[in-house]
């Protein structure tokens, strides 16, 4: 995509940015500044990042249950991206490469997001547990 | 070292990438080869050839038959962007699929268009794994294209989001 230049510190300034909003400002209270999801307000389904801001406040505020609850793919998905993207710049040891291997094919993260993002929008108890709340 | 394909950090004896299996060292014979197509005699030019040489000896028009070209690579046309020719499989990653991207726009962007990115990025590693580089390359493209479609309409949504908070704000600075 881009060159490590410019993406890395990018993200640096990106993760502290959301960082800094996310202690200053509590996304459950209302009247919140933080951006709602722009599709849950057009449609009222829930997308697959629904909960991630409410999630990422969870586990800043070191309560991971909160998080998981919030949006479970979100949070499970946060250490492997990282992964991913330290396997891109980074030397690492061959047992965490081998790891990046395993998740770096796309059909297995396709089938689980479109996935999540059905079942996440059905009523009934189990998959009402993946909606955020 | 450097992978000079994907720039991943890999050992310094490693014969090729850790990462996307791009090979360190020049192999020594051409990955695949494509013999050139000899020049096609034409008709003419061979009668005149034969004129030049035995002025006497003519070839009847209905007798010539053109000599046989060599068998060509036959996915040469079919894939004229990068010349590979299928073969069983090619190695996971050996095309960038934008795969981070790609589930960060799904997760973070709140638009359809991360849907799209991720099922390109998955068409890559398919096609990768049926041994269709090009089809694979085309798939690259458009994931890396809906990842920024995602990216970039997200941030119009919440720039335009935070100016109308700030200007509601300022209509009533009671609110905050």
């Amino acid at each position: 995509m881009a060159t490590p230049k410019v993406v890395i510190p990018g993200l640096v300034i990106a993760f502290f940015l959301v960082a800094l909003l996310l202690l200053q400002f509590d996304p459950n209270q209302a009247g919140n500044p933080l951006p709602p999801c722009p599709f849950h307000w057009l449609t009222g389904l829930y997308c697959p990042g629904c909960g991630a801001t409410r999630a990422l406040h969870a586990l800043l505020h070191g309560d991971p249950g909160k998080a998981l609850s919030m949006n479970p793919v979100f949070v499970l998905a946060l250490p492997i991206v990282a992964l991913l993207f330290a396997a891109k710049w980074l030397k690492l040891p061959p047992v965490l490469l081998r790891a990046t291997k395993f998740f770096s094919d796309a059909r297995p993260w396709a089938w689980l997001l479109i996935g999540f993002a059905v079942l996440r929008n059905l009523p009934w108890y189990p998959f009402s547990l993946l909606a955020p709340g | 070292m450097k992978c000079p394909n994907c720039s991943a950090e890999c050992a310094d004896d490693a014969q090729e990438c850790d990462f996307c299996g791009h090979p360190f060292v020049e192999s020594q014979e051409p990955a695949v080869a494509t013999p050139p197509a000899p020049p096609l005699p034409t008709t003419t030019s061979q009668r005149a050839v034969y004129t030049a040489s035995e002025p006497t000896y003519t070839i009847p028009e209905t007798n010539y038959t053109p000599p046989p070209t060599p068998p060509d690579n036959p996915y040469a046309a079919n894939y004229p962007s990068s010349g590979r020719a299928p073969r069983e499989s090619y190695r996971a990653g050996s095309v960038p699929n934008y795969l981070v991207w790609a589930i960060l726009a799904t997760l973070c962007c709140c638009l359809p268009a991360g849907i799209v990115a991720i099922v390109y990025a998955a068409q890559v590693d398919g096609k990768l794994a049926a041994g269709d580089y090009d089809g694979a390359l085309a798939s690259s493209k458009n994931a890396k294209m809906w990842s920024w479609i995602s990216f970039g309409g997200a941030g119009v949504i919440f720039v335009l989001y935070f100016l109308l908070i700030l200007m509601g704000g300022m209509a009533d600075p009671g609110r905050y």
